[in-house]
């Protein structure tokens, strides 16, 4: 239905100056030649990266401590901050600036050192219990993680601290094309009306790719209920808005219905739990797992993952050895099938345990208005006020209930080609897919086959499936980053950091003197 | 039409339990007598008033006034209505427990006058029924009887039970018999009542009542339509009438306004829950071949139908768009001209061509990024941009202008639907008749106070109070503002924007 409304418009695309044509778009590489016949700028700079998120900024910040100068790089990114999109993020899927994020924090993305960390910064602060927490961890309390608010301001001083701002540049990508004779064309579509022309290319040596997650992908049956019905109030899912649901729930008692059983589904029970304690709601909750997780699992002795109650417990996405033990070595150094066969091993939807939490639902149950069901959801519909459900169980057959809502917590990612300037990437400058299905690169996360007298780094979610697990988290963002840094360094991009270089800059860095 | 029999079995015989008997709406005449026949929403009484519970010879009063003659005076019919006080405690008790409102007050009649003839020593003959869930309830005393000629049926107080103070009362529940049910309390009918007559309401002198078997479309042509019309709608009203009736108790509404103008008030209803006693079927005499007068019948019902569907819409205002939301596809298009009339916004489309906020990261539809897309701005249909989050948990979609009020519907522009109105019911009545427009403008909904006599107050999310809105000045609702006008307060949220 949303489609039709809008057909019109697509056909006549009025000729704009400095747009691209059908044999730029065509080519897979370009000369200089053809941009100036196409009348678009160009702009030249060494080092551009684009997605302009934190991968982006911590990739920057590398490289600025390693003495590269603003005006040799650009970030080329539609957001007004680098932590605007994992912000909202964050936000929505109820971690707002006052919690603690959920996901591994033993690197610090504004700071290349990780020395202070945030717990260290948080004891200095007087609160010396996150001290303690983390030197006892994980046996004696539960991993710490720092308040959302508490990255995000340290990001923005350090963003100042830097100069980001000069070199950040308002746009939308369109793609990345390899230059005859070397480098490579970013093609930036600016907002409308701040250029003359429609479109500006950025000449350079090396591109860096984060764009992060293609996108989330909402289930179809969830797209299939907001088309046919025009409903986006009663079926939502946990990473957009929905702070109506729960405002409703306040109004009048409700029962909602959970799928999921993941990071995002603990922190929405944890948020329903919370108003039906503190503002004495009387919220039911049913929570639909598809896999039902009841004791502990994995392939081996020592790679045993806790489970119970439905759900896989792990403190972080992967397990701790990702970011730093035999995990790490292993992967690192496996091809193909192996890797995959790694990856699934170890992947899979988990949820660190968290003792507030698990107290929580173990009441629910006690007192029954918590309840599990192990299913997949057949059919939605609205019935008046409220949507009925049905759920195909495995065991029991097809089961119905109303719900006032539903609060759909299953986190897929869209397929990277989902992502327009990816599968450009894909198309037209000889980029792979790795054994799980990315964007391919290597251990310097430079894009494999896409060497071009200069690179294409990447780093983020959109390469998961490579040489290094993490890579979704903090510490893989800053972890490529190191990476790419000393690939460019190896060019001559930038300065070694040298001990001499690393301990003046940690001193500027304590110093918050503007580099 | 004379002998609509079809109907007749449905709702007389069986008694079907799941609607309440039609019992106000099926007719009953009177015959000419000296008795007291008093009809009540659901209640239908014959009480003897001829002094006959005190003995037919007491009566013979004794003029012992010396030097007065004995005048050949009906003394009795005269003096013992006003002076019998059971009668008139009998007729109050009656009167009560119609008035309590319940929509069938057989049962509790039943109760009260038991209780009550517990305490009369001497009650006056009765013969009393009322509606009850699944039939009627009779109670008879003294020479009270009722009978059903048609099929040969008649009780007695004889065939009931002896109370301890000797009363002898018949006093059971009955299936509403399928022909006519003649009530007395004794008096001899020796006049059969006219075929026409008809009470309504009220007490009236008579010998015997004779409550129709069902409801009939006995529209007595050439009586003023007044009392008819309200009750015995026309047979093809029947069916919209039965389905939208129960869900709400408008009653006065319905009948009140009806446009023919008659007077109501005069018919004794005034004061009593006439929810309860409005049945909707149509109440065929059958035994009467009624006046044959279809035309005055069958023109005022779609008039009754047509309140009847206004009625829930004020009884519920808050609830009113509740709808909205689902039905919403099919109901705008059809609403507005197919298609183009529905109002356009530009926004960027994401990568499977859903339109969006050009503010939004992420399609609010599928969820995929949309700042990979270069953001072109199209114009296309715009999707709804939020809900309003109400204290009673009632949402409200906001996919056109609004107007809210304790009586939006009054405003011209949304008698030309321009705006949609939006009823806020307040106990406290803060709301103004009109008190404030929501706006929906390109991807903002805009909040603006038409000069409320109260105002209208606004607290983004986290604010530490409210801030009251200048009227006539619009403020942008941002996904969690709290709103407050009089006693209620909504929150706005919506899926677009920023956060």
């Amino acid at each position: 239905m949303s489609e039709s409304t809008i057909a019109p418009q697509h056909a006549q695309t009025p000729p704009q100056p400095g747009d691209l044509n059908d044999q730029l778009i065509a080519s897979d590489f370009w000369t200089d030649q053809m941009l100036a016949e196409a009348g678009i700028p160009v702009v030249d700079v060494p080092f551009v990266t684009f997605g302009g998120g934190i991968g982006s900024f911590v990739t920057v910040d590398y490289l600025r401590i390693c003495g590269v100068p603003t005006s040799a790089m650009r970030v080329l990114t539609p957001l007004k901050t680098p932590w605007e999109s994992y912000e909202y993020l964050t936000t929505v899927s109820q971690i707002p600036r006052g919690e603690r994020l959920r996901s591994d924090s033993s690197s610090c993305p504004d700071n290349i050192w990780g020395f202070p960390s945030y717990a260290i910064r948080e004891a200095l602060q007087g609160d010396l219990k996150q001290a303690w927490n983390v030197l006892v961890e994980p046996i004696f309390a539960n991993y710490y993680t720092p308040r959302a608010g508490h990255a995000f301001e340290s990001m923005e001083k350090e963003m100042y601290r830097i100069r980001y701002p000069e070199m950040v540049v308002n746009g939308q990508v369109r793609m990345v094309r390899r230059r005859v004779g070397g480098g490579y064309f970013t093609i930036l579509t600016p907002p409308e009306g701040a250029t003359p022309t429609r479109r500006i290319a950025y000449r350079s040596q090396w591109v860096h790719v984060a764009v992060g997650y293609p996108g989330l992908k909402f289930l179809p049956d969830l797209q299939r209920y907001r088309n046919e019905h025009n409903d986006y109030s009663k079926v939502v899912n946990a990473y957009e808005r929905h702070e109506h649901v729960y405002e409703r729930l306040h109004q009048r008692p409700g029962t909602v219905l959970i799928r999921g059983g993941g990071i995002v589904a603990s922190r929405v029970l944890q948020r329903l739990i919370d108003d039906r304690d503190q503002r004495g709601l009387q919220t039911q909750i049913v929570h639909l797992f598809r896999t039902y997780v009841d004791r502990p699992h994995g392939t081996g002795i020592l790679k045993r993952r806790k489970g119970a109650d439905g759900w896989a417990y792990q403190g972080f996405n992967y397990p701790k050895s990702v970011w730093g033990g035999q995990l790490k070595q292993q992967v690192r150094k496996s091809e193909g099938e192996e890797r995959a066969r790694l990856y699934k091993e170890m992947g899979g939807t988990n949820t660190p345990v968290r003792r507030d939490w698990k107290e929580q639902l173990q009441r629910g149950r006690r007192e029954g208005w918590y309840r599990v069901m192990i299913g997949s959801i057949e059919e939605m519909k609205p019935v008046g006020d409220l949507v009925e459900v049905t759920v195909n169980t495995p065991d029991q057959g097809p089961h119905t209930g109303t719900f006032d809502a539903v609060i759909d917590c299953t986190g897929l990612e869209a397929d990277i080609r989902e992502h327009r300037v990816l599968a450009d990437l894909l198309d037209h400058s000889n980029a792979q897919r790795n054994p799980v299905g990315r964007l391919d690169v290597q251990r310097n996360f430079e894009v494999t086959g896409a060497q071009n007298g200069g690179k294409i780094y990447a780093s983020g979610s959109a390469t998961l499936g490579g040489p290094f697990p993490g890579v979704d988290t903090f510490f893989g963002l800053q972890i490529a980053a190191q990476e790419i840094a000393d690939d460019l360094i190896a060019q001559g991009f930038a300065q070694k950091l040298g001990p001499g270089r690393s301990t003046s800059q940690w001193w500027k860095w304590v110093r918050n003197k503007q580099i | 039409m004379s002998s609509a029999t079809p109907p007749a079995p449905l709702t007389g015989t069986t008694g079907a339990p799941a609607t309440v008997p039609p019992f106000d709406q099926v007719a009953v005449r009177v015959a000419p007598g000296p008795d007291l026949v008093v009809r009540l929403p659901g209640v239908l009484l014959v009480v003897g008033v001829t002094n006959r519970p005190t003995g037919p010879a007491a009566p013979a009063a004794k003029p012992a006034l010396v030097g007065w003659g004995s005048a050949p005076v009906p003394a009795a019919p005269v003096a013992a209505p006003a002076g019998d006080a059971h009668v008139g405690e009998l007729v109050a008790l009656c009167r009560r427990v119609s008035a309590a409102g319940s929509r069938a007050p057989g049962r509790r009649l039943h109760e009260e006058l038991r209780s009550w003839l517990g305490t009369v020593t001497d009650p006056p003959s009765f013969a009393v029924t009322a509606a009850t869930e699944d039939g009627l309830t009779l109670v008879l005393v003294g020479g009270g009887t009722a009978e059903v000629p048609d099929l040969g049926l008649r009780l007695t107080p004889a065939q009931g039970e002896k109370l301890d103070n000797g009363t002898l009362v018949l006093d059971r529940f009955v299936t509403w018999p399928p022909a006519a049910l003649h009530l007395s309390a004794g008096s001899p009918a020796d006049t059969a009542p006219h075929p026409l007559a008809d009470l309504e309401a009220g007490a009236v002198p008579g010998a015997a009542a004779v409550l129709s078997p069902a409801p009939a479309p006995s529209a007595p042509g050439p009586t003023p339509a007044a009392t008819m019309q309200v009750r015995l709608p026309a047979p093809h009203a029947r069916v919209p009438l039965s389905t939208v009736k129960p869900p709400a108790p408008a009653a006065p509404a319905p009948v009140v306004p009806a446009p023919a103008g008659h007077d109501h008030a005069g018919h004794d209803h005034a004061g009593h829950d006439h929810a309860g006693h409005e049945h909707p079927a149509p109440a065929p005499v059958a035994a009467q071949p009624p006046a044959p007068a279809p035309a005055p019948v069958e023109l005022p019902a779609p008039k009754r139908s047509a309140l009847l569907f206004g009625g829930p819409a004020e009884a519920e205002p808050a609830r009113e768009p509740l709808p909205t939301p689902g039905a919403e596809p099919s109901s705008a298009p059809a609403a507005a001209e197919p298609e183009d009339d529905r109002p356009k916004v530009k926004g960027i489309l994401c990568k499977n061509g859903h339109l969006n906020d050009p503010r939004a990261g992420f399609c609010a539809l599928c969820g995929i990024r949309t700042t990979q897309q270069t953001a072109v701005l199209i114009e296309g249909v715009r999707p709804p941009l939020g809900l309003l989050v109400f204290d009673d948990g009632a949402t409200v979609s906001l996919d056109m202008d609004y107007l809210l009020g304790r009586e939006p519907e009054t405003d011209e522009r949304v008698a030309s639907g321009q705006l949609r109105p939006l009823l806020v019911l307040d106990q406290t009545g803060g709301v103004s008749r009109h008190h404030a427009e929501i706006r929906l403008e390109g991807w903002d909904v805009l909040l603006v106070d038409t000069g409320s006599a109260n105002g209208t107050l606004v607290a983004p999310r986290g604010a530490p109070g409210w801030s009251s809105l200048v009227p006539n000045q619009p403020v942008r609702l941002t996904p969690g503002m709290a709103v407050r006008m009089g006693g209620r307060q909504f929150a706005f949220e919506s899926p677009h924007g920023g956060f």
